[in-house]
């Protein structure tokens, strides 16, 4: 049976979210706002990226369009989930995952060469959808690399 | 058009070997083998790792066996790369990207579902197909992570 790109980022992504989730709780407590530099960033700043990204992505496909807000309100929301509680943030990557898995999922491929339009950083231009749903999958697969590579500095990676 | 997964993941592979080296040369040459700490791995680890195991993947596609040995073997070839020259890796990890993305694209969608299972475990061919594009990902993003414990990353 074929499996379309958009199942396969939809089963992936739900996958990644829990390796992520386990790749947190892999470090100590005391370990999880930290960093090695103050240069870098803590495996708990790096989850809220992903949870805050996949809903944007999320909306992207729904309506088409990047949500609204500026970069700042993009790190000022990361940054209150970065201090927040650990459940709430958990039940939120959890939950953005899903929203985003369920919206590529149902993804038609009459979409898959859509433009649309980013706004952010480096990322910034112009882009078929085909191209900006993969992001969640990479995001989280980059940052689940990241967390782990945490865990190897403090001798933790299992 | 439908994309299938198969398309998605030979089209992303390239362009995740691509980002890999990238990461790579914004390093400051003389960290390319430095480490934060003791149980760390240096970059050039992380690429030769990927290189090797973008080929054994073409192999465990193919033949459905894993031929990379013993860890040791695989710890020792890993190592002779790392500390060899840079063009060879990189030239290693290009041609090995895009035989992988290859074999990939050519999986038929009967095969999706297979299983295949290797000394670290059990896997479908739908995961082993995505292996190499996580892979490279998971450690462009362990580069880029060196580079900001560096204040390097751009």
């Amino acid at each position: 049976m074929s499996v379309s790109m958009q199942t396969f980022l939809a089963d992936s992504c739900k996958a990644t979210c829990e390796n992520l989730i386990a790749a947190v709780l892999n470090l100590p407590e005391d370990k999880r706002l930290w960093s090695p530099a103050p240069t870098s960033r803590s495996a708990i700043n790096l989850i809220a990226e992903c949870a805050l990204g996949n809903a944007y992505t999320a909306e992207l496909i729904e309506t088409s369009k990047w949500p609204d807000g500026t970069l700042e309100d993009f790190i000022q929301a990361q940054t209150e989930l970065t201090n927040g509680e650990w459940e709430t943030l958990e039940a939120l990557l959890r939950s953005n995952t899903e929203r985003f898995c369920t919206a590529v999922r149902d993804l038609p491929d009459d979409r898959l060469n859509e433009i649309v339009e980013l706004p952010l950083g480096r990322f910034a231009g112009k882009y078929p959808i085909s191209f900006t749903v993969s992001y969640c999958y990479w995001n989280m697969s980059y940052h689940e690399g990241q967390i782990n590579y945490i865990a190897s500095i403090l001798g933790e990676l299992k | 058009m439908p994309t299938s997964a198969q398309t998605f993941l030979a089209d992303s592979i390239p362009v995740a070997a691509e980002s890999l080296i990238a990461a790579l040369l914004r390093l400051p040459e003389d960290k390319r083998l430095w480490t934060p700490s003791e149980t760390a791995r240096p970059a050039l680890n992380l690429v030769a790792e990927c290189a090797l195991n973008n080929g054994y993947t073409v192999d465990l596609i193919e033949t459905r066996q894993w031929t990379a040995g013993s860890m040791e073997e695989f710890f020792q070839k890993q190592t002779d790369l790392m500390n060899g020259d840079w063009a060879t890796l990189e030239a290693l990890l290009r041609t090995s990207a895009e035989r992988v993305a290859a074999c990939v694209r050519g999986v038929p969608d009967d095969a999706l579902n297979d299983e295949i299972v290797i000394p670290f475990g059990k896997f479908t061919m739908t995961q082993t197909l995505a292996y190499p594009y996580w892979n490279m990902s998971y450690h462009e993003g362990q580069i880029n992570y060196i580079a900001s414990i560096l204040g390097q990353l751009k």
